[in-house]
Formats: C-alpha cells, structure tokens, sequence
C-alpha cells in the first residue's frame, strides 16, 4: 500500500513539475516584443469604468498616429488609444470587444490602414499570442476559432507557448526573464505612443493610387465592427493615416462608412489640408511622430467637436488626462 | 500518425488506458483495432494489403501444421510444405514487388531493350508506396518461413496472429520482430505494471531526444548542404555527410527505441534495433549492431539458406555480397541504394580477404589491438567506410552522389569548418553547437550501453524525488530544445519510406 501510495505521489509531482517547468519555459521564450501588449490592456482596465468617451484602435498607424491628450488639450475630449502595433482587423475587432467590457464611449476611431489584413493564419503568429492578454474571453475564443479552425495543435500552441515559440531558446534576452509589468509609459498618454523621431519620408500622391476592393473576410470583419458599435449606440468613425506607402482601399473605405452612415477620413487626401508635412511629422517611413499626431488630432478633434456631443472633460476636476499630465 | 505528432500523444494514453481498463481476453481485440486505426492514418485503403498478407500467412501458416501432422509420406509432406511456403512468399513478395519495385523494373527493363534497340514501353503504375509495407511483408514472411522449418507451431488464433503482423509500435519502421518472440508474448496475459511504465516512458523519452532534438536538428543541415551540393561543395559536404551519418542514427534508432518504449508500456519487449554502432571495430561488426532486426532477417532467411559459410570462404564471400546487395534493394528501388548495398558487401568481404594480411602487418608492426588508441583507430576508420556509403543513401540519385564524392575528395575549402561559414547552411550558431553538445551525449550513451551499463535501469534505482525531477526536466528540454511544433514542418521518419 505504502508503495502504491508513493507512486501515485511521484506520478503527481512529476507531473506538476513538468507542468511548471513547461509554463515557466513558455514565458521565457514567448516573443518579447509583445510585453508591452500586456501594459496596454492592463492600462485601459485599470481606468475607471466607463470613463472615456472616445476609444481609437487600429494597428501602429493609430497607436502612433493620434494623440489622445492633443485631444483633451485642444478640445476636452476623453480619449485613450487602444491601438498596437500591425494590428489586422480582426484583432482590432477584438480589441474593440475587449475595451467594451470596461468602457461605454460614445464614438470609436478605426484606424483601417490594415483593413484588408485578416489574421486566418495557420501559423501561431505573436500577434495570435498576445491575445492571451485580452480579458474577454468569449471574443477571444471567437477569434482563435477564426484563425485556427479546429486545428487541435494550433491550440495546443496558444495555451502552452512553449510549443509554438520553443525556438526561441537561442535569442533569449534580459527581457525574457523580466515578469510582465504595466508601468505608466501609456498611461501618461493615454494609450498614444509618443515619438520625437524625425525621419522624412515623401507622402504619396493619392491620385495614383491603384484602387482594390476588401476581402470578404475584412469586409465581414468590418461590418461587424459597425455592428457591435451600433448595437451599443456607439457612433464609428473610420481614418487612414498616411505613411510612405500607396494606400488601395481609400474608395472601398469610402464605400463601407458611407453605406453604413459612418465617417471616413483618409489622411493621405487631407494631408495638406492637415497640415502634415513629410520633412518634420514622421519617425519613420510607416509612422506619424508626435509631431504629426497632434496635427491628425486637431483635425479630427475639431470635427468631432464639432458634430458629436461629447462632455468637456476639462470641466472635471481630477480627470484621468489631468492625472496622466501628472505622471513621470 | 507519426510519433512525433499531436495526434500520437493522443492516440496513446487512450490506447493504453483502454487496454488496461477492458478484460483481458479483449486486449488483443483492441489493440488489433487500435494498430488498424493507426496504420490507417496514413492511408486507410492500404490496410486492405496488410490484411491480405496477414490473410495469406495465416492461412499458410496453418496448412503447413496440417501438412505437419498428416499421414503423408515425409517426401510428400516435404513438398507440399515447399509448395505451401513458396505460393506464400510469392504472392507476398508479389504485393511487395508490385508497389515497391515495379515501376523501376519497368524502367530499367526499358532502358536496358533500348540499348539493344528494341523499343517496348512499359507501363508504369501510379501508386503510392504504402508505409512501411517492407517491414511487415517480412515479419509475416518470417512467421511462414519459422513454421515452415517447423521452428514455431503455427498461430491458431486469428486476432493474435493479424495483431503480431500489425502492432502498430512497430509496424510502420520495424523492429522487425519474429513469432519467437513477439508472437510468444502476445500469448501472454497483458498487465499493467508501473515498472513497464516507467521504463517505457524513459525509453520513449531518449527515443524522442533522439529524433526531435538531434535527428530533426541536424537535418536542416544536411538539407540545405544536399540540397545546394554544387555550390556548397567540398568541406561543406564532408560535414554533411559526417552528420548526416548522426542524422539517420538517430532517426531510425529514434524510432525503434520510441517502439520499443510504447510496447513496453503495454507490456511487450521488442528486440533492440541499434547495439551503438558507430563505435564497431570493423564493417561487419557495425552490421550486427546496426538495424539488428534486417540484419538477423537476412541471416536467418537468406544467408544461412544459401549456405552461409559453410560452403567455402568464396562462397561465403558471394552470399554475404548477395545479402547486401538485396539488403540495399530492401532499403529502396533505386540503383543508389543496390550500390550503397553493394559497398557495405565489398567492405565486409574486404575486411574478412585481408585479414590474415593485417594480421601480419600488427605482429610486424608490434601493435597491440586491445589498446584504447588501436581501438579508436578501427572506430574511425570504420565510421569513414559506413559514413562513405551512407552518401549513396543520401544522394538523390546514383549520379548525383557521385558528383558529391569528387567533390568531397577535390576539397580545397577547409576554413569553411572553422570561420563560421556552416552556421549559415540552414542552422545557426547556437543550434548547431547544440547539435554538437547533443552529439556528445549520445557518444556518451552508447559508450555505456557498449559497456553494458543499462542508464534508463540507474535511473530506477534512484530516490523516487530524483526520478521526479529527472523526467520533468528531461521532458521540457525535449519539449524545449526539439524541432516539434506548428513552426516547423513535421520532419517523418526516414525509414518510413522503406
């Protein structure tokens, strides 16, 4: 009996070691690069409920495209980026159901520069993997069915990094071995990442721009970003920032918010009107710099002032843009 | 389902779990189904064939008993039991002809009417070569032929004899087990037994070592160098071909001991296919330690029958060339494989001609073969010869291994081993030196099992904390450090093939 007992403990410890070993290894060789993934969502789920009014997602082009505090500054509105690096668009959507569980804004700003881009991918790709820091789980469930199907392994891969990013055993760095932290770099900007790199970049003419139209499966992803927004009263407004790239989905953009009574504005056409200037507004050839955003925000802080209503957060004493300000 | 797949990891527990949950008298019924299912992963209409074989052995099997037992006259019985054995190994061998060498008999028939100017174009089939169909036709053979020479009593129960030709540990890439032994065992009562376990999970563990962390490793090497042979030439090559020599050991050695870890846990010891062989002394001492269950196949069944060596020594000499050149044919239905055959056979019955000779150049000389450093030397030396024809294993073609052998011997790029020029042939640096740190652990293992030190039984014998702790870091380095995973494509097994 004695042996019986003690061989169902070794069995159980071996196992709980391995178990531990396994997930430890598997934070170790995840891809680093997405560490920051983590700060963004803990720092919109740390905000007070329900405390912004206008949420901006969208891959790097909104993420370092918009200033949130040019918007409180300028216009008082409440604003926090939620956007990330190569965001495609279905993970904008899912970005978008996950700031929903803790915020209610009244307008959302969709970056569609990747637009056409849908992660379907077989692949287990880091933007797949830092899903995992997403707090609602349903949506995500529905996005990892989009991109894995009922591929067994490709699931096995989310739920224990190891298996998909064992690799990387060979580029581990000091970062690999740092605990995940939120820290403050996107709460002192509302979500914006500031830069003051200046690169210049030539902003192509849209006028040559070959025109294509989206993929069922990114206008399907974009019409249900309209629907949930609009099933929540949310008000949608669509942008494009421009980079040093053509952009082909301008006039298949136009199509979608007018047909679905949403805004559109494609920066690349408003450049001049913006003010954006190739010599001194970029950090690098696909990024505004903080120069820029503040620019992309007056233009559309003064529309949206214009047309929504939206409370004028510099009448709140203590806001959470005035606490950001505060912030080393 | 391969071993080193998702599905396998899956496929397994339940199977085990299974087994030992149902009475006993099903267990045989179950792993029949569970060895038909796994077969049929691959390709389910294929099953049919392992069927069909198991079908036509059976039944010889059986009617060689009756003749056995009947009241015919002894030369009578002789013949009817030749004709019973033949008519089975025909129509197996004819299966096995038709998918695996038809097509190039075809062509080399029609090259060789061409040479002499006749024009006759024959058919080729458009069939895919079913999973390890060499492997199992010839543990059925074997079964037939053992009780053809009255060695075993033939099989009366079905189940257990179609389970024998196709469980699934080994059906695929061998051992090729015989009725004596795996037969015999599956008579047994099959019980659970945590000793089973244990030593089949460690087993499975050095086999998978073997495989994902070395085999698969050294493979994105070898590749790219086999690939590029034109470009990536000379020391390159010479590199490529020594790991591809490390390569394919820990392949198919990988496999078997993987086999022979998850027949173990079920309760079965199958034959171990890999005695350490790259530190035999001599050609024919790496072929009793290399893929010992062919190599014993061909002794028993081919070799011997023949005449073995009782029939002179130039005798001998053709049969053992025979063996190997048919061993090569086994391997594969290409001309390169009958060479490398052929140069095993040529080495083998060299090292045995010159014996007297070399015998008298270390009594000249005053050498001393017991010593460490002679024995290195004939290790080495060995190594070149086998590692030599493992080229025509690994070359495309006959052609192409030959471009890669002039290459090899008008070397004139040596830095290339020491400026860091190979970490850029399809592993880098840390991967490499990996593979050369893995490398050495192997060395290290065969080096004790040579010496007869049985490491997975050390490993019993520790404190059950450091059995604990073992296990779990050797599974996350497996886990960490092996080629597995939806970023790598999964490398099958190369005898798979055979």
């Amino acid at each position: 009996m004695k042996t019986v007992v003690q061989r169902i403990a070794g069995v159980a410890l071996t196992c709980l070691l391995t178990w531990l070993m396994v997930s430890k290894l598997g934070f170790l060789v995840r891809p680093v690069s997405t560490d920051e993934v983590y700060s963004q969502v803990e720092t919109l789920h740390s905000l007070p409920r329900d405390s912004v009014e206008v949420m901006i997602y969208g891959s790097s082009h909104a993420f370092r495209g918009i200033s949130a505090m040019e918007l409180y500054d300028r216009y008082g509105i409440g604003a926090y980026n939620y956007g990330w690096h190569w965001l495609k668009i279905n993970t904008v959507h899912l970005f978008l159901k996950d700031s929903l569980e803790v915020q209610t804004p009244r307008l959302v700003l969709i970056e569609a520069g990747l637009a056409n881009n849908v992660v379907q991918d077989t692949d287990i790709t880091a933007e797949i993997y830092f899903s995992r820091y997403l707090h609602n789980g349903a949506a995500r469930a529905a996005f990892l069915k989009q991109c894995f199907g009922n591929d067994p392994e490709r699931y096995l891969s989310f739920y224990m990094p190891l298996c998909a990013f064992h690799d990387n055993w060979s580029t581990l760095e000091e970062q690999s071995f740092r605990k995940l932290e939120k820290g403050t770099f996107l709460r002192k900007n509302m979500g914006f990442f500031a830069s003051d790199d200046v690169t210049e970049i030539r902003i192509p003419d849209y006028h040559t721009f070959r025109q294509r139209d989206f993929s069922e499966a990114a206008r399907e992803e974009l019409l249900g970003i309209i629907e949930t927004c609009h099933e929540k009263g949310i008000q949608v407004i669509f942008f494009t920032v421009p980079w040093q790239e053509d952009y082909e989905y301008g006039d298949a953009m136009k199509t979608i918010a007018k047909g679905n009574g949403c805004d559109y504005f494609d920066f690349f056409e408003l450049a001049e009107e913006t003010g954006l200037d190739g010599k001194t507004d970029f950090s690098d050839t696909g990024h505004l710099n903080t120069s820029g955003a503040v620019k992309v925000a007056d233009y559309l802080g003064r529309y949206i002032s214009c047309h929504y209503e939206l409370t004028d957060m510099r009448t709140i004493e203590d806001n959470l843009w005035e606490q950001a300000k505060e912030m080393e | 389902m391969s071993f080193n797949s998702i599905d396998f990891l899956i496929f397994l527990p339940v199977v085990v779990l299974v087994c030992f949950l149902i009475p006993q008298k099903l267990r045989h019924v179950w792993l029949l189904l569970a060895s038909y299912f796994f077969y049929m992963s691959w390709n389910a209409q294929y099953a049919l064939l392992i069927l069909a074989s198991t079908l036509i052995t059976y039944g010889s099997g059986i009617i060689l008993e009756k003749i056995k037992w009947s009241t015919r006259s002894p030369e009578r019985k002789e013949l009817l039991k030749k004709i019973t054995a033949a008519c089975c190994l025909i129509v197996n061998l004819g299966i096995l002809f038709f998918f695996k060498y038809y097509n190039f008999t075809a062509e080399l028939l029609g090259k060789a009417l061409a040479r002499v100017s006749i024009s006759v174009r024959i058919p080729a089939v458009d069939v895919l070569l079913p999973v390890g169909i060499s492997f199992y036709t010839f543990q059925a053979l074997s079964y037939t032929l053992d009780v053809y020479r009255d060695e075993i009593s033939a099989e009366r129960n079905f189940f257990r004899y179609a389970l024998f030709v196709s469980f699934f540990p080994q059906l695929v890439a061998g051992p090729i087990e015989r009725s004596k032994n795996l037969l015999k065992q599956l008579s047994e009562p099959c019980r659970f037994s945590f000793e089973n376990v244990r030593e089949g999970l460690l087993l499975m563990l050095w086999g998978f070592f073997l495989k994902i962390v070395i085999a698969d490793r050294i493979a994105a090497f070898v590749d790219t160098v086999y690939l590029n042979y034109r470009i990536l030439t000379g020391a390159y090559l010479i590199a490529a071909t020594v790991l591809f020599a490390v390569q394919i050991y820990c392949d198919f050695a990988g496999y078997s001991v993987i086999a022979m870890g998850t027949a173990k846990i079920l309760g079965i010891t199958l034959m171990d296919n890999f005695n350490s062989p790259y530190l035999a002394l001599s050609v024919s001492d790496f072929w009793r330690r290399w893929h010992i269950s062919l190599t014993s196949w061909f002794k028993d069944y081919l070799y011997i029958p023949l005449g073995g060596s009782r029939k002179g020594r130039f005798r001998k000499w053709i049969n053992q060339l025979i063996v190997f050149l048919v061993s090569g044919l086994w391997h594969g239905a290409d001309l390169s494989y009958v060479i490398w055959g052929g140069i095993n056979g040529c080495c083998q019955v060299a090292g045995e001609a010159l014996k007297p000779l070399r015998d008298r150049i270390v009594k000249a000389l005053g050498l001393r073969r017991e010593t460490l450093g002679h024995r290195l030397m004939q290790m080495v030396g060995t190594f070149a010869l086998v590692d030599f024809s493992w080229i025509f294993f690994r070359a495309e073609n006959y052609r192409q291994a030959f471009e890669i052998i002039k290459s090899i011997f008008t070397s004139d790029n040596f830095w290339v081993l020491f400026d860091g020029s190979l970490y850029t042939c399809g592993l880098d640096q840390p991967n490499f030196q990996l593979a050369l740190g893995c490398i050495l652990i192997l060395i290290a293992a065969d080096v004790c099992k040579r010496k007869g030190i049985v490491i997975r039984k050390l490993i019993a014998e520790q404190d059950w904390w450091f059995q604990c702790l073992f296990i779990a870091g050797a599974v996350s380095a497996i886990l960490l450090f092996g080629k597995w995973g939806p970023a790598f494509d999964k490398a099958s097994f190369i005898y798979f093939q055979f």
